[in-house]
């Protein structure tokens, strides 16, 4: 189990909820990464935002390239997630 | 990309992927030693500054989310099959703290 309180959707209001709906609007599900902030709306809300804009944004970069470098940093850092 | 997951050096990768990989490898663990250089290598290999900017900032957001993830104790999806389960070793460095060396070691 995560180390913190995850606050699901059942217990999501405001803010949270908004961005829970936004989530599964996005992927037809909430992954734990995002449920992962909820403690923090706002930051998760960012978060997302700067990551749909670095990952799928414009960019002289193929999707397939972003990706790769996604999967090298993460096994570099041993993050298994 | 199942390739690059369990090694990118010995992955067969176009010349701006294998740029790209020792750029992300090198920014994730030394940040401090990043140079002109470093830069000049991705340049030769075909990426215009846009590109080279963009790449340090996927670099750099997957070493934050890496730390928020790993500093939360996020747990697998329920469909993940983790590289460990699929046979790859994580890297030692992963596993424990480096010892302090002097620096250059690498």
């Amino acid at each position: 189990m995560p180390y913190v309180d995850v606050i699901g959707l059942d217990r999501a209001d405001g803010l949270l909820k908004d961005e829970y709906d936004a989530a599964m609007h996005r992927a037809g599900r909430i992954w734990h990464i995002v449920s992962l902030m909820s403690q923090n709306p706002r930051a998760m809300r960012q978060s997302m935002r700067f990551y749909g804009a670095l990952m799928f944004g414009p960019s002289p970069l193929s999707r397939s390239q972003r990706e790769m470098l996604a999967t090298v940093v993460s096994r570099t850092n041993g993050c298994v997630y | 990309m199942n390739r690059v997951a369990m090694d990118w050096r010995t992955a067969p990768l176009a010349a701006v992927d294998a740029a790209l990989c020792v750029y992300a490898d090198k920014l994730t663990r030394t940040p401090h030693a990043m140079t002109a250089a470093d830069v000049d290598a991705l340049r030769a290999a075909g990426l215009d500054d846009a590109g080279v900017h963009d790449a340090a900032q996927v670099i750099g957001y997957f070493n934050y989310i890496n730390r928020v993830a790993d500093g939360l104790g996020i747990t697998n999806e329920d469909f993940v099959r983790s590289w460990e389960v699929a046979g790859a070793p994580m890297p030692r460095e992963a596993q424990a703290p480096a010892p302090a060396t002097d620096a250059g070691a690498d």
